[in-house]
């Protein structure tokens, strides 16, 4: 094995926090969203549902930005590419 | 606000959590039994998995399990398969999908269970500041009780063929594809098996993001259902994170596999 590939890698800073936090507003927001009647709580669900599908997207996009960063180009690509397909995924089933 | 629903995310989505399974392919099945159209319950599954994904995430995370480069390089073919999947969709009739869901969860639940014992043993003079993934392949090191193993992914191109075939799976039947790729990278990519369900755990959240962008488009969401399904699983995902970083692998695997044989019971059933 290589030098390079021996090298440790973490995620980026702050990546478990801002999950943390993610999952907490969420949480939050679904929980009003199922409780609360009214406009007040159909925005609240609509809110938490956006949350759970943005961060895993954001996520990929964080983890291509630190590999670039580190300059682990090649897995950077691959995931530029995830979200270039889940796009084009999209956008297909749109029209 | 509907209790039954909310107690069923929650449990499914344990179970998804502890076995990189994904509670869907436990949800969906059991919300058809109880009375919700399947239209309606597929949304209804990948939010479980969605939200079980997102409150896993951070404990996961924290334990150094999950290995990003394994599973972006991973999803991508799962992705692709799900996109070609999904647009075969409307060619299978429902039956031979519940058939092919039942025969490949039943394979994967069998042959899980059958090897027994640690293939990665923990290598003395590691450490904690060891533990992670390696930069520029697909290897690392994870904690196991009080030693440190060193990984490396395997057999990567029949790995993806597999991936490729979760994809499909998961496109055709609009359940999550987890219950194939956690057996995937533990049994052909030889990854530890917690570290293989992890990875999973985290790459089924992507998979289930994409495809409630395609639900969204449809007008398939209703937000009051989803907000009660995503509440549960954010509770469930949280307790099958803990109970996961406190098993053995081999307790894993056992847990896997017959949660496996178990949902291929109830999918033949219902075929």
């Amino acid at each position: 094995m290589s030098d390079s590939q021996r090298r440790l890698d973490a995620p980026a800073p702050g990546t478990q926090r801002a999950t943390q936090v993610a999952a907490v507003v969420a949480f939050a927001l679904a929980a009003v969203g199922a409780l609360l009647p009214g406009s007040v709580g159909r925005a609240a669900a609509i809110a938490g549902v956006v949350c759970i599908v943005a961060v895993p997207l954001l996520r990929v996009l964080s983890l291509a930005m630190h590999w670039l960063r580190v300059g682990d180009r090649r897995y950077a690509g691959m995931a530029f590419c995830l979200l270039a397909i889940v796009a084009a995924g999209s956008v297909i089933a749109a029209f | 606000m509907n209790w039954a629903d909310f107690a069923l995310a929650v449990v499914t989505s344990a179970i998804g959590a502890v076995g990189g399974l994904g509670g869907a392919v436990l949800l969906v099945p059991l919300l058809v039994l109880t009375g919700t159209p399947a239209r309606s319950a597929a949304p209804l599954g990948l939010v479980s998995v969605a939200a079980g994904s997102t409150a896993a995430g951070a404990r996961q995370l924290k334990g150094g399990l999950v290995n990003h480069r394994l599973g972006i390089t991973t999803e991508l073919f799962a992705s692709t398969g799900a996109i070609v999947g999904a647009l075969a969709s409307g060619l299978a009739s429902d039956r031979f999908l519940k058939l092919v869901l039942a025969a490949v969860a039943f394979a994967a639940g069998v042959l899980g269970g059958r090897r027994k014992g640690i293939r990665n043993l923990p290598q003395p003079g590691l450490t904690a500041a060891d533990v992670g993934e390696h930069v520029g392949s697909l290897s690392g090191v994870y904690q196991l009780d009080d030693g440190y193993v060193p990984y490396q992914a395997t057999r990567v191109r029949a790995g993806a063929v597999f991936f490729g075939l979760s994809g499909l799976i998961a496109g055709l039947t609009g359940a999550s594809g987890g219950f194939v790729k956690t057996p995937a990278s533990s049994e052909v990519m030889h990854v530890p098996v917690r570290v293989a369900s992890a990875t999973t755990t985290f790459t089924i959240g992507i998979t289930s993001a994409a495809g409630l962008i395609v639900f969204a488009f449809q007008g398939r969401l209703d937000a009051r259902t989803c907000a009660t399904v995503c509440a549960g699983a954010i509770i469930g995902g949280n307790a099958g994170a803990s109970l996961q970083s406190r098993l053995s692998p081999p307790q894993v695997r056992i847990f896997l596999s017959v949660a496996l044989i178990v949902i291929a019971v109830v999918l033949a059933v219902r075929a």
